[in-house]
């Protein structure tokens, strides 16, 4: 693989800026209009994420020498999908409320492509401390992109922030901030300031 | 042959295995989520009767017992599928009942209460719905919810309605209420979806109450 000697704590940082699975490949664009109006229900779906992101990479990576290759992409999902339900389960066991406003996101994160392209690129062929470390550098760079953008579109559209009210009520809210259209201009703009400083950095 | 059989076998054992720690982990949650979803009911039920409200707080594991000692069902002669409430022992008339009905993306569901000798809205709460977000969904702002309170819905208008959904700051009648500016379609559904519960309830108060 193209990737392999990308080992520890490096196939952490790169998926933190260089190769951001958001930012660098657009993935995972869905989940970020979908749920970025909300800060509080931002950052559990970024949990929800990086848990099945180093539970499924894990399990993919101790499994690596026994899955038949004709068969991996289906053991793959499958892997997932029952780390997504277990996060759903549990949602609704013991934060239901939050559960309910996120409606289909977390299960939508089985067909989430970071997951399946950190998997079957990285966890298939390579040791588990390193699939560990991959997942939950690309969890973490999916919630370095999702987190700033839910910070910039509650405060504007509803005038509050992780639920509580911040900006003085006769301000005239956004509404188009909390509905996904604006989802795609801010994300559009987040990824146009990154990659122009990255390209900026490359320059110089 | 034998490669395509351990394949075969393998992908087998795969799902079986992560099929039962799934099943397992829903066997062992399940009474806690069908509890939360009755509690969560039984909430609104329960602040629509003003037993619950901010500064009347009560833990959730409180929720069940208060239900169960303050309110009962309601039966009514006719055999329609309504699900009403009132307070147990009561001498006023206060009635709690579900609703539901199409709205402009998704249903909207959710409970009524009203004063059936006074023929007043005490209050509406709406425990699910699709509306948008900062527009219909504002449906469920309480500065909205308000707007129904005290309305009267004993008389029928010219129009046939009930109560009639107008434009925002349009409501000069005491049978209208302000809609939501930028949410016509989520305006108008609450209208029809309001009008018909209220008319069910009606029927259904006019059979008579047999318990």
């Amino acid at each position: 693989m193209s990737n392999g000697p990308v080992k520890g704590l490096d196939a952490l940082k790169r998926m933190l800026w260089e190769e951001n699975p958001v930012i660098g490949q657009i993935l995972g664009i869905c989940s970020a209009l979908a749920v970025t109006n909300l800060v509080k229900n931002t950052m559990v779906m970024c949990l929800g994420l990086i848990f099945t992101l180093i539970m499924s990479c894990l399990t993919v990576s101790l499994m690596r020498n026994v899955i038949p290759r004709r068969v991996r992409m289906i053991i793959q999902v499958l892997i997932i999908a029952a780390y997504v339900i277990f996060i759903k389960i549990v949602l609704d066991a013991f934060l239901p409320e939050i559960s309910n406003e996120l409606g289909p996101y977390v299960g939508l994160i089985i067909t989430n492509c970071i997951v399946m392209g950190r998997t079957e690129g990285y966890a298939m062929a390579n040791k588990p401390f390193d699939a560990v470390l991959d997942g939950l550098g690309a969890g973490i760079g999916y919630s370095l992109v999702l987190l700033p953008i839910a910070m910039i579109r509650e405060p504007l559209g509803l005038g509050t922030f992780f639920g509580v009210q911040v900006i003085p009520s006769d301000w005239t809210k956004w509404n188009m901030m909390v509905i996904a259209p604006s989802g795609f201009f801010a994300l559009a703009t987040y990824i146009w300031i990154v990659r122009a400083l990255k390209s900026g950095g490359e320059k110089r | 042959m034998n490669d395509k059989i351990k394949t075969l076998l393998f992908t087998i054992v795969v799902t079986a295995v992560f099929t039962f720690l799934v099943s397992g982990i829903n066997a062992a949650l399940k009474e806690r989520i069908q509890l939360n979803r009755t509690v969560a009911r039984q909430k609104v039920i329960l602040s629509l009767f003003g037993l619950m409200s901010a500064d009347k707080a009560l833990a959730e594991s409180d929720v069940p017992a208060l239900f169960a000692g303050e309110t009962e069902l309601v039966k009514f002669a006719g055999k329609a599928d309504f699900e009403c409430y009132r307070r147990k022992n009561a001498t006023d008339e206060l009635f709690v009942f579900a609703f539901s009905g199409q709205g402009f993306w998704d249903n909207i569901i959710g409970f009524l209460a009203v004063d059936a000798e006074k023929m007043q809205i005490k209050g509406i709460e709406f425990t699910s719905h699709g509306e948008t977000p900062g527009l219909g969904g504002r449906i469920s702002e309480p500065e909205f919810k308000a707007r129904f309170k005290d309305k009267p819905f004993a008389e029928t208008r010219q129009d046939g309605l009930r109560l009639k959904v107008v434009a925002e700051g349009a409501a000069s009648r005491s049978d209208e209420i302000d809609g939501i500016t930028g949410a016509t379609g989520t305006s108008s559904s609450i209208e029809k979806i309001v009008n018909a519960a209220l008319a069910k309830f009606i029927t259904q108060k006019q059979g008579g109450i047999s318990n």
